[in-house]
């Protein structure tokens, strides 16, 4: 059990890790899962990586931005209530004000058996087997697995950005700055589970950017086993456009059931040219669902799914209608 | 570096997996803020940084990125800050460990505003776990709290 | 400022200790740091355990193991706890994951975590585990009792009835394990003394049975800490008074603060390195070395008659049962609620590779009315009854198995509050679209709960400058003992609360009655009331001799302590400063509860609660809009104390209802959700409008007249709740807790209704 060393500067040698609001990390160094031999504090970089920022019509949001900074931005209430619903809905206030947007992105599975730090755990210790296949996989996922792994994707955040088709850019520990789709960040497991993103050692986050907002109805459902304070058991990010009463436009994610924010392509372009009722919500859902792989005990969770996405269709709709209908200060 | 807990400041700790909380109360026996899960799972740890409220048993003391305000921080000249006044009153606490925390983001949820409707302060307040179940309680004086502020800037 | 309870200012300015929060200048010293380590898996023999690692750490100072750990003595476990049937680090066979396999001991909490995170295990793996229910099939076994329920009871011919009934209902009910979890993980701190004996600081529940498990374990007697009367008959040996348990706040209880095992754990390892220990729980030990509520299946079928009447209740529980004696008595109340012709209680009991299981608030019996409570729903149904009217016609005037008259019963007032609270009679149709569009349900249930007295013996001594000072080792775990004692206290002297000392600490002194099962303040206060009633008669014994009192020459009677004086029955009053001043201080001991309680009344507590739920016809997402218990409490010593302790634990059930459940993996039989994120209890979020109302407070059989009240409320919430959801969707609540999986196995066959519904 060496001491990890600080560093305030530079970039993380091989075996050590950045460290931003450390909700994530000091937990799962307390676990022995993350066992860094350094940290790179980013604290002393927090003034130029954070801040929301007007973008060509979007916004640019620096990866050193908390939850909690980003839920308060009047801009993210008004433009893009998807993400502002995923904040509102994440962790707990305390936790919103440490987390940064960037981590958060990097949250890890709350897979029991990743955590227990001893199960055999291929995302863990590759290699060694998957103790969820067969074991308590009632909050595992049922989209995106393998026979390697099926530990879900836990964050709220990064649902919105995939459903908004959000970037990001990224800098490598040469200072080289790309920029990559959130939907591009996250690696289904295949055959290595422990490879969860296309993140090089080294790379950071250093900025979102939103897309300009052309939805006319859009918003997240998170549903849980408690009404607060709890990871998703499923939730919705959804956006729609409307041609009078037909929908024009949609984009829809999963998230809580899936290995990563799990995109819905196929079951957007059944909805092109419909009328929304709650019927054809429905029936969405349940197409977003088609590709599910349920265990035996995990039967239920492709209903669940198919409702959050269903419920998450009708509330974007009827955001659209009444809108139309009286409100003009919407975008 | 120095970590400011209480406005007084303090070498952070050569070992930096030390947590703030750990910190707080292994090191320097401020004992007022308590460890319920160690995980960011029950907000006993409830203190804050600048204002702002955070969990000290996620946030390592080597990176705290501000002046760290406790239960032991809040009392001025012996009086008892409105909110601790309130709880009394109102009776919001039973067995009285995650009170300290409780306060702590009491505090912090009137100052962010978070106090519009009884719906409203239960949301934000959600992220302090109290098995007692003092919840009603803890709404009451958090609202009499909030009148009683109004109050007296008016 | 005070607030409502004596403590209070101490908790909000973050002063109140727990025995982790104990420092240097309170305990003396600075005790070394011990932490677990536990077996990942649930079977088999640890064949060794590599050390060398964590002890070549800087600051490790010992690994204790079974091959190194001290002996410990048979304990005889009065609460039915794990060290009953098996004790800590004393052999190589692992009985359940998450067991503990060693103890490591440094100078700080971190060198200590690396040591646990060091250490080595080779464990021979045994035969699969058995953890639940479901794979337990070979495993039942009928049992005569289940703990302290009776495991079979008849009456009549059930099944007879149950074949000629009118209507009948046949359902079986599942209830999940899960955990007390209150929000202090725990933490014990052992010194030995130079005279042999060991000073120990713990929060606990039940002192002297916790005091007297450890006396034992380390060979000081089972007579240590005994009650003085009973000491004084059995006692074997002079070692008496060799445990010192000092008890402090309690960070919430519920059942369990701290392990029974941390009890012996923190002396072995004090012994072992000679120096002082503090043995922390981490929140993860919580859920494997401290009990749990076990896992239940009932099978409830019911026979009525066409008017409602209950001809016949056949109740048939499985039971899981741990590594403790311990079995959840699902029978003990059932019989009770309702006056029935005929009824057939027949458990099993399956003894499972898991932890000791335990005491949780509501043991037993908020398993068997969540049952028997849904099965009244499904016949009010049959026979399209109201399901308030179909409780009222079966309402047991009398005990409904003894036939013994009630000692007191306000079931049928606290209906009518709770009813006309929540407007039962004009509550709309169940599944009404409520404005924003989400579905109307409202339900409702029936609440017992056993009235029980402990034994007690309470030392009371007034002192001559007219103070009074109690010894009880009593707990404040939250539920306002203190508080309540107090001012109970007050009242029988007649001295102003400021007057009134009660030591807490004490050890040999008193044996108090634990703080377990609501009955808590009640035996306890007893003892006290007998110690005051001893002393104003010895002091009235004095006062008749004296002749320049005014009691001189006045005949016997019934004396009392009212407003600082000493009165007698016809009036004659003097001054108690003026007699403590001329006799000196007067003390007593009392002692209440020999009993148990038994008398030719039966006694138990009622409660009724109603639920409004709004349930989204889409997501199936539940909210409580409004929950009100209506309980009879007897009579209600401080009001916000209370209120409460109704609230929290009507909030329990609904967490009991909603979410509480603890997993299983079946292969290596270790919890696998064992962390608050994922083994959720409520959050403030869950609460809506809550409602506690106490009725029958004027109802005074007993000297004291009080009833429990914070185990009953915990009781007929789950089964309120679950009907709600029923009466909303149509959909039928059979496993606790009802996440969405049950909600959509509920709801599964009735979906296109739902969905039209909603669509409209």
């Amino acid at each position: 059990m060496s001491r990890p060393i600080l560093h305030r500067q530079g970039a993380p040698a091989a075996a050590e890790s950045w460290i931003a609001g450390g909700t994530n990390l000091v937990d799962l160094m307390k676990l022995g899962i993350e066992q860094p031999a350094g940290l790179v504090d980013l604290g002393p970089r927090r003034a130029t990586l954070s801040g929301i920022a007007d973008a060509d019509g979007g916004l640019t949001l620096g990866a050193m931005t908390t939850l909690a900074e980003t839920e308060r931005d009047l801009r993210i209430q008004r433009d893009y209530p998807a993400v502002h619903l995923a904040l509102a809905l994440a962790a707990s206030p305390q936790i919103r004000e440490m987390a940064t947007l960037g981590g958060n992105l990097l949250q890890r599975t709350r897979c029991t058996y990743f955590r227990d730090g001893h199960s055999p755990c291929n995302k863990r210790a590759p290699g060694t087997g998957c103790s969820a296949i067969g074991g308590d996989d009632a909050a595992l996922a049922i989209l995106g697995t393998s026979e390697n792994c099926m530990a879900n994707y836990p964050g709220d955040l990064a649902v919105a950005l995939v459903m908004l088709g959000a970037d990001m850019s990224v800098e490598d520990r040469d200072g080289r700055r790309r920029r990559i789709a959130v939907q591009d960040l996250y690696r289904l497991p295949g055959a290595t589970p422990n490879h969860e993103t296309t993140l090089a050692h080294g790379d950071l986050i250093t900025a979102i950017h939103l897309p300009v907002p052309t939805w006319t109805g859009q918003t997240y459902v998170k549903l849980r086993d408690r009404a607060s304070y709890a990871f998703a058991s499923a939730s919705a990010a959804v956006a729609l456009e409307f041609d009078g009463s037909k929908v024009s436009s949609a984009r829809i994610t999963i998230g809580g059931l899936a290995t990563v924010p799990w995109r819905c392509a196929a079951a957007e372009g059944r909805l092109i040219g419909r009328v929304l009722d709650e019927r054809t919500a429905m029936e969405t859902g349940r197409a977003c669902l088609a590709e599910a792989t349920p265990s035996p005990t995990q039967d239920h969770k492709v209903e669940l799914g198919a409702r959050a996405v269903a419920k998450a269709l009708v509330v974007a709709s009827h955001m659209h209608f009444s809108i139309k209908a009286g409100h003009s200060d919407g975008p | 570096m120095m970590l400011t807990i209480n406005g007084t400041d303090h070498p952070i700790p050569d070992d930096i997996r030390r947590t703030l909380l750990d910190f707080m109360r292994e090191d320097l026996g401020l004992v007022g803020t308590k460890k319920g899960c160690d995980h960011g799972q029950c907000g006993a740890c409830t203190v804050h940084v600048d204002g702002r409220r955070i969990l000290s048993c996620l946030q390592l003391a080597a990176t705290v990125p501000g002046a760290v305000t406790t239960i032991e921080g809040i009392v001025t000249e012996g009086d008892l800050h409105p909110m601790q006044a309130a709880f009394l009153e109102h009776d919001a606490y039973q067995c009285g460990y995650c009170t300290p925390g409780q306060i702590m983001s009491a505090i912090a949820c009137v100052n962010e505003g978070h106090i519009r409707s009884d719906r409203e302060i239960a949301e934000w307040m959600s992220g302090n776990l109290c098995r007692c179940a003092a919840y009603t309680q803890i709404r009451a004086a958090i609202r009499a709290c909030t009148l009683q502020t109004a109050e007296a800037s008016t | 400022m005070r607030g409502h309870r004596i403590e209070g200012a101490d908790k909000v300015r973050g002063r109140a200790l727990f025995v982790d929060d104990l420092r240097d200048s309170d305990l003396g010293f600075v005790p070394l740091i011990a932490l677990a380590v536990t077996t990942p898996v649930g079977s088999g023999t640890v064949r060794a355990i590599r050390s060398a690692d964590a002890l070549a750490i800087p600051g490790v100072r010992a690994v204790i193991t079974h091959e190194n750990a001290p002996r410990l003595r048979k304990v005889i476990s009065l609460s039915m706890s794990e060290p009953g049937t098996r004790l800590p680090l004393q052999s190589a066979r692992i009985d359940y994951a998450g067991q503990i396999v060693a103890l490591v001991i440094a100078d700080t909490l971190q060198a200590a975590r690396d040591g646990v995170a060091s250490v080595g295990l080779e464990i021979d793996a045994g035969s699969a585990p058995v953890v639940i229910l479901a794979d337990a099939k070979a495993r039942l076994k009928s049992v005569k009792r289940a703990g302290i329920g009776p495991g079979r009871s008849r009456k009549g011919d059930a099944d007879a009835a149950l074949a000629g009934a009118a209507v009948t209902t046949d359902d079986t009910f599942h209830n999940a394990a899960h955990h007390q979890n209150p929000i202090e993980p725990g933490a014990v701190v052992a010194r030995w003394d130079p005279d042999g004996g060991v000073t120990v600081h713990a929060a606990v529940q039940w002192h002297h049975v916790d005091t007297m498990m450890i006396g034992q374990a380390f060979g000081f007697g089972w007579s240590d800490g005994l009650p003085g009367f009973l000491n004084r008959v059995l006692r074997k040996n002079r070692s008496e008074g060799k445990v010192r348990l000092n008890n402090h706040f309690s960070g919430g209880a519920f059942g369990r603060n701290i392990s029974y095992q941390a009890l012996l754990l923190a002396p072995m390892a004090a012994k072992v390195v000679g120096a002082p220990v503090k043995f922390i729980h981490t929140r993860r030990d919580t859920f494997s070395l401290m009990s749990h509520r076990s896992e239940a299946r009932q099978r409830l079928r019911l026979g009525g008659a066409a008017d409602g009447r209950l001809a016949a209740i056949v109740l048939e529980p499985d039971i899981a049962k741990g590594a403790a004696a311990f079995v959840e008595p699902v029978g003990e109340m059932p019989m009770q609620l309702y006056a029935h012709k005929t009824h057939r209680l027949t458990s099993q009991v399956a003894s499972l590779d898991l932890p000791g299981a335990g005491w949780m608030r509501g043991p037993g019996v908020a398993y068997a009315i969540f049952a028997l409570e849904q099965g009244m729903d499904r016949l009010a149904a049959e026979l399209r009854m109201d399901p308030l009217d179909i409780r009222l016609i079966n309402h047991a005037d009398v005990h409904p198995v003894s036939t013994k008259p009630w000692e007191a019963k306000a079931l049928r007032e606290a209906y009518d509050a709770g009813a006309a609270a929540i407007g039962w009679r004009d509550r709309p149709k169940g599944g009404t679209m409520r404005p924003d569009g989400r579905l109307t349900g409202y339900g409702m249930a029936s609440a017992i709960d056993l009235g029980r007295q402990f034994p007690a013996t309470a030392h009371v001594t007034l002192t001559a400058d007219a103070r009074v000072d109690v010894s009880l080792a009593v707990s404040e775990m939250g539920q306002g003992l203190l508080t309540g004692l107090t001012g109970l206290i007050s009242e029988m002297t007649g001295l102003p609360t400021d007057r009134v000392e009660l030591r807490r600490s004490a050890t040999t002194e008193s044996y108090a009655a634990g703080s377990i099962g609501s009955t808590g303040t009640y035996s306890n206060a007893a003892a006290i009331l007998d110690a005051v009633q001893r002393i104003t008669a010895g002091l009235l014994v004095k006062a008749r001799k004296d002749r320049a009192s005014p009691f001189y020459g006045r005949p016997s009677g019934l004396a009392r302590l009212m407003s600082d004086h000493l009165v007698l029955g016809d009036g004659t009053r003097a001054p108690l400063a003026d007699l403590l001043a001329r006799y000196g201080a007067q003390s007593a001991s009392g002692r209440a509860g020999l009993t148990f309680g038994a008398s030719a009344k039966a006694k138990a507590s009622f409660g009724a609660v109603f639920c409004e739920m709004a349930v989204d016809a889409v997501t199936l997402d539940i909210e409580v809009v409004r929950l009100i218990g209506a309980y009879d409490c007897g009579r209600v010593l401080q009001p916000a104390i209370a209120q409460a302790q109704l609230r929290g634990a009507m909030i329990m059930g609904l967490g009991q209802a909603l979410m509480e459940e603890t997993r299983l993996d079946r292969r290596t039989g270790a919890w696998t959700n064992a962390e608050l994120g994922e083994a959720l209890i409520p959050t403030q979020a869950d609460v809506g409008h809550l409602e506690a109302i106490t009725v029958g407070a004027l109802s005074g059989a007993n000297p004291l007249n009080f009833k429990g009240i914070a185990e009953t409320a915990i009781v007929g919430v789950a089964p309120a709740i679950a009907s709600a959801f029923a009466d909303a969707t149509g959909g039928q609540i059979r496993s606790l807790p009802m996440t969405h999986k049950e909600r959509l196995r509920a709801v599964r066959d009735l979906e296109p209704t739902t969905l039209k519904e909603s669509a409209e």
